[in-house]
């Protein structure tokens, strides 16, 4: 079922993605906390429209490498290049220009904690667009994203304790794609919420990549990204060690350690 | 407005605003409401008693007591408020411009507002008053200054919390500028903490006032101040020793107020934080099938030999919320038995029921649990020959539940030598071998390291050891692997497997996810909501559900499962079944 | 060890300077001339020039300032502009003085407070709880004078059995001396006492909320076991930090207490020292209390070490230097320093 939904999709990706500018490409890239390299030379690559999952357990550096491509921790070596432009040599004055352009947008685990409390939904989602947009315009921009991750008008001035986890993740996402970015990197995005949420949240995803974005979900968690992403790599003690279209990486693994990692889920 | 209203539901916080709004009006209106001149002398009734022109006697000079209490709140309420609002603006300031500085700064400013710290208040605020004429607007200045590093410290400390939760971060990666994100972000945020800092510090600065004054510092004689008033009694003590009652009793009152307002804003604080945290409590008023459910579930027969025999158990809040209907349950003597459900379902506080370790405010209301054919009390006492003795127990994320300053080898040998007798030798001996057991290599060393220096893991492998020691009837591992990594999570389950194995464990697995318990487990409970809406051996539950609810769950898993790749590739692939399994 | 130390060093000597500055810079600014006071109002101008002279006012502030500092560092804090007495001297009589009433004061606000504290978080809801809260919120809102007035009243009016001014030296007379600063010694500590137990038992109740306390009695060991080796050594924090912060309002305070019981103490050296003008008597008053405080909080501080284990690791990794654990481990402290900044912040 899955299967036949991604394929013509990921079809058309491999035709146009690489005539068009990636949205993500990294090349070598290394970063160190002290002595101590999290990340020794990592290739990755999202094209526009696609959706790659990065599998990691915990200190695999999965976090490091989405924090590197973000501006938040130094590149000590390689390149990363969001859209074309390569960030790894921006200043911190060029990183605030380019965030507020939106190339490249974050979707935290927890929606409970990546929104404030106080804000209703439609005012999360302004406060991205008034910073380079008037009024009238941004609030046109945020409820075209509210309705694209298809969220009642009814709820927009809610708060997300009076939303259901699902809807609360749906709208961080409207938050992060109300600036049209050309990637959106997704951090364990439905790890927080119960089963039911966990649907609506990965077919938002799919629209959102359908649109044109390129989407990078980071996860530990093989199976939510099995069902949606078109391409996987694993990481494991800083380094790539597989990676290919999701089917084949997760339903024949060649190296041993993603075999490891797949026969450690329990089955029913 | 909804704070003020919530706050006014405290009968102490309603008696509290009274109080201040009195001394506030008292203060403004001094001049105009003394019923004497405050500094008429009447040498002819000098230290007299209560009367009805002086309602609380006149002084030694035979000025009105009343009138001098009325003049003397002006200069004692406005001063001290004058001092907060110094600390506030100086030190709340310093606070917000120190988080949000490039490291100098912030250094400069810490170390600045901890020498302030360590100056002694008053001597400071005395030497300053004095230094400088006398002047009780340069001692509240002092006093501002001193007091300041408080609002520092706490400013500080929650600017800096809310500087690094996720939705600051979010707005900085979608270019949010920084003025826009204290407005908006973090200054509504220090509010409450502002309100109960500015009448904490009140309460410090009123009294300091009153020393002052007592002291004599800032003001000249005849000048009325509730502190210059006892002052000037103390020296007729002797002669008229309930004097000083009224001063005193200004003073005392009004610190009283402005500090319960202080507790009160703080308990609010707290009150409204908690349901942000709690997770969604949506379907609390949607319509439950409970009864229907519970009837269509067929009555299992009590096995004879059940270890842990649950009737009928009902659980409520003191406010009246039902957190378990009537769930039956039995765990078989050497089984495995496995409950299912989502966080809020009632599936921990069964266990904690039975545990007897039930929340505050929470509460079994009805049903019987027995414990190898023994009925337990309602109360957790007596329960606690059951505990590390004949039911050993692991929680979700094993770090907060050792205890952070004891190296794991002493809490190992704590329960070695206290709950089972053992002496200091045998205690370390037997300690090595359980580690072996559970799969560590270096134990001299592991014995030594504080909980922080392991990880989840490895901690759950040490407090799993520690359950089984005293070779318990039964091992209960509520969400045990849960958050551990997929790896680390199935070595725990093997470990457990094992132990089950070896020590002819019973065991009680809760869980939230479906696999892990299929995997480990013979029969399963399910709850929703507070109902037990299915039951059956693990092959029943997973291929003929009843309930809808368990129906969804298993067709969910069929999305998101890795069974579905792996069917695609390996077709020829048969689903585990749900006994032992040895992997290495 | 030698790194806290170094530490604590390196934090007081700012402390030092800014206040010693700040004090100084006061003193430019006060109103009173000395010279009023030593020579009376009729003095000629030439008189009082050449007194500022010999007093070195006439020298650039930073001057008089970089001079003060260095002597101090040798040791020498100058002379009383009015009374030309060494200020060492007058320190070395009274600090015994402010040291006895402050620390007599600490222990019992220690004592009496850290029992109540206790007593109140293990019988929280009882009758023992409620009388504890209501007695430190009503304590914490009287002023010292109050109760030492009440104090007087009782003990030197109503039952005289304790002297209500003076004081006598240990040396001289033990419990002469015990006499003397029992009174104001208890004036004194009650708000600090207060505060101990309210704090105390807020992280006491706070302590057996956490996991680990429910664990340790699940293990099956006893409660007054889980007390005293699970619970109290962490709640310890808070309270010792609250000792941190009372312990320069002791010393301050001690001020209240040494006018009315009349007591040869720093606070009135400084008071006194003050509404004359005498800046070496204020300044030298002043940097002895503040050298007192930074000597209590750096062993509060020595003591909050001991009791957090990151530290004690740390300290064990520095000594051995042992070669990075495995991966994991290494995991597992990045994690736990985040846990420590919390810790401290909280």
């Amino acid at each position: 079922m899955t299967t036949t939904v991604i394929a013509p999709e990921s079809a058309r990706v491999t035709t146009e993605a690489h005539e068009r500018r990636p949205a993500l490409s990294v090349r070598g890239l290394r970063v160190r906390y002290g002595s101590r390299e999290v990340l020794s030379g990592i290739d990755l690559r999202v094209a526009p429209g696609e959706i790659v999952g990065l599998i990691g357990e915990s200190g695999s550096g999965k976090t490091s490498l989405a924090r590197a491509v973000l501006g938040l921790v130094p590149v000590a070596a390689g390149s990363v290049e969001v859209d074309g432009q390569d960030v790894s040599t921006f200043t911190r004055g060029r990183w605030q220009s380019f965030r507020r352009s939106g190339s490249a947008q974050y979707v935290f685990q927890d929606p409970l904690s990546s929104l404030d409390s106080r804000f209703t939904v439609r005012a999360s989602v302004l406060e991205g667009l008034r910073e380079t947009l008037p009024r009238t315009e941004a609030e046109d921009r945020a409820a075209r994203a509210l309705r694209t991750v298809g969220l009642a008008e009814t709820l927009w001035d809610r708060r997300p304790g009076q939303l259901s986890g699902g809807q609360r993740q749906r709208v961080a996402i409207a938050r992060a794609t109300a600036v049209s970015p050309k990637l959106l990197i997704c951090d364990e995005p439905v790890s927080a919420l119960d089963a039911s949420s966990r649907i609506e949240v990965v077919r938002t995803l799919e629209t959102i990549a359908r649109a044109g974005t390129g989407v990078l979900i980071i996860s530990h968690d093989l199976s939510s990204l099995g069902a949606i992403a078109d391409r996987v790599s694993v990481l494991n003690e800083a380094q790539i060690v597989e990676s290919g279209p999701a089917a084949e990486v997760l339903g024949s693994p060649r190296h041993p350690y993603t075999r490891r990692l797949i026969d450690a889920i329990p089955t029913i | 407005m909804r704070t003020l209203r919530t706050l006014t539901s405290r009968p102490t916080a309603v008696v509290a605003i009274v109080v201040l709004a009195i001394v506030s009006v008292v203060a403004v209106a001094a001049p105009a409401i003394t019923p004497h001149d405050p500094l008429a002398q009447d040498t002819s009734h000098v230290l007299a008693g209560p009367s009805a022109a002086h309602w609380l006697g006149t002084d030694y000079l035979g000025r009105d007591i009343m009138s001098r209490l009325v003049a003397g709140t002006q200069l004692s309420v406005l001063a001290a408020a004058e001092a907060v609002v110094i600390a506030l603006l100086l030190g709340a300031g310093s606070a917000v411009v120190a988080v949000f500085s490039p490291q100098p700064v912030r250094w400069v400013l810490e170390r600045v507002f901890d020498s302030f710290m360590a100056l002694p208040f008053i001597t400071f605020a005395v030497a300053i008053g004095a230094l400088l004429g006398n002047s009780i607007h340069a001692a509240m200045v002092a006093v501002g200054v001193l007091a300041a590093p408080t609002f520092f410290r706490v400013v500080r400390a929650s600017v800096l919390e809310i500087s690094h939760t996720q939705y600051v971060e979010a707005a900085r990666l979608l270019g949010v500028r920084l003025p826009r994100i204290i407005r908006t972000h973090v200054i509504p945020r220090i509010v409450p903490v502002l309100l109960v800092t500015s009448a904490s510090v009140l309460a410090a600065s009123l009294l300091v006032v009153a020393s002052l004054t007592f002291l004599g510092v800032g003001v000249q004689p005849p000048t009325p101040t509730w502190g210059g008033m006892l002052s000037a009694d103390l020296s007729y003590l002797a002669l008229r020793p309930w004097n000083p009652v009224a001063p005193a009793a200004a003073i005392m009152i009004t610190v009283a107020a402005v500090s319960i307002l202080a507790d009160r804003i703080r308990d609010l604080g707290d009150g409204t934080r908690a349901p942000e945290a709690a997770p969604d409590d949506g379907r609390a008023g949607e319509v439950t099938l409970s009864d229907d459910a519970a009837a269509a579930v067929p009555a299992q027969p009590a096995p004879a030999d059940a270890l842990v025999a649950i009737d009928d158990l009902c659980i409520s809040t003191e406010a009246g919320t039902d957190l378990v209907r009537r769930a039956s349950l039995r765990v078989p003597r050497g089984a495995s038995v496995g409950i299912l459900g989502e966080s809020g379902s009632g599936k921990t506080m069964t266990v904690r029921a039975l545990l007897g370790v039930l929340p505050d405010g929470v509460s079994v209301t009805g049903g019987r649990i027995a414990f190898d054919g023994a009925e337990l009390a309602p109360d957790a006492v007596g329960r606690r020959d059951l505990h590390g003795r004949r039911i050993g127990t692991v929680f979700q994320d094993p770090s907060t539940w050792i205890t952070p300053h004891l190296t794991v080898g002493a809490q190992v040998d704590e329960v070695l030598r206290h709950t089972h007798g053992l002496s200091k030798k045998s205690a370390a001996a037997t300690r090595d071998d359980l580690f072996r057991h559970v799969g560590f290599r270096d134990v001299q060393r592991v014995a030594h390291q504080y909980p922080h220096e392991l990880s989840g893991g490895m901690l759950q492998r040490i407090l799993l050891a520690i359950a089984v020691t005293g070779e318990p009837d039964l091992l209960i591992a509520d969400e045990a692997t849960t958050a551990l990594d997929v790896t680390v999570q199935a070595e725990v389950l093997d470990l457990i497997r094992r132990l089950r194995r070896e020590h002819a464990l019973t065991v009680l697995m809760i869980s939230h996810d479906l696999a892990v318990l299929a995997h480990s487990c013979e029969y399963l409970y399910v709850f929703r909501d507070g109902d037990l809406v299915e039951e059956g051996p693990t092959e029943q539950v997973l291929h003929a559900p009843h309930h809808p609810y368990t129906q969804s769950l298993i067709a969910d898993h069929a999305v998101f499962g890795i069974e579905a790749l792996r069917h695609a590739s390996r077709s020829t692939h048969t689903p585990a079944p749900p006994k032992e399994t040895t992997r290495l | 060890m030698t790194r806290i130390a170094l530490r604590a060093l390196l934090r007081a000597a700012p402390v030092l300077f800014v206040t010693a500055a700040v004090t100084f810079l006061l003193g430019a600014f006060a109103k009173q001339e000395p010279a009023d006071l030593l020579l009376g109002e009729a003095a000629t101008p030439e008189a009082v020039a050449e007194l500022n002279h010999e007093l070195g006012r006439d020298r650039p502030l930073v001057v008089q300032f970089g001079t003060w500092i260095w002597d101090a560092l040798h040791g020498d804090l100058g002379e009383s502009w009015f009374t030309g007495i060494p200020i060492t001297t007058t320190i070395a009589d009274r600090l015994p003085v402010s040291l006895s009433i402050a620390g007599a004061a600490l222990a019992i606000a220690v004592i009496i407070g850290g029992g109540a504290g206790l007593l109140a978080a293990i019988r929280r809801g009882s009758w023992i709880d409620t009388t504890v809260t209501v007695v430190a919120s009503t304590l914490a809102t009287l002023p010292p004078f109050v109760v030492s007035i009440l104090l007087i009243l009782l003990f030197g009016v109503a039952i005289p059995i304790l002297p209500t001014g003076g004081y006598t030296p240990f040396t001289q007379d033990p419990a002469g001396w015990l006499a003397c600063i029992i009174l104001p010694a208890i004036a004194l500590s009650l708000e600090a006492a207060a505060d101990i137990a309210r704090q105390l038992r807020t992280a006491l109740v706070h302590t057996y909320d956490a996991n680990f306390i429910r664990g340790a009695l699940l293990r099956g060991l006893s409660p007054a076991r889980v007390l005293f080796r699970h619970a109290l050594p962490h709640a310890a924090g808070p309270a010792l930090s609250v000792i941190g912060i009372q312990v320069p309002r002791l010393v301050g305070g001690a001020i209240i207490a040494e006018q009315i019981f009349s007591l040869p103490g720093l606070g009135l050296m400084a008071y006194n020292g003050a509404t004359q003008g005498d800046m070496p008597v204020v300044l030298g008053s002043v940097m002895v209390i503040v050298v007192v405080v930074l000597i209590s909080t750096f062993v509060i501080d020595l003591l909050l070490t001991v009791l957090n284990p990151h530290e004690r690791t740390a300290a064990r990794a520095a000594v051995r230097t042992t070669p990075p654990t495995a991966a994991r481990a290494a995991v597992g402290t990045t994690a736990s320093a985040g846990s420590r900044t919390k810790r401290t912040t909280a």
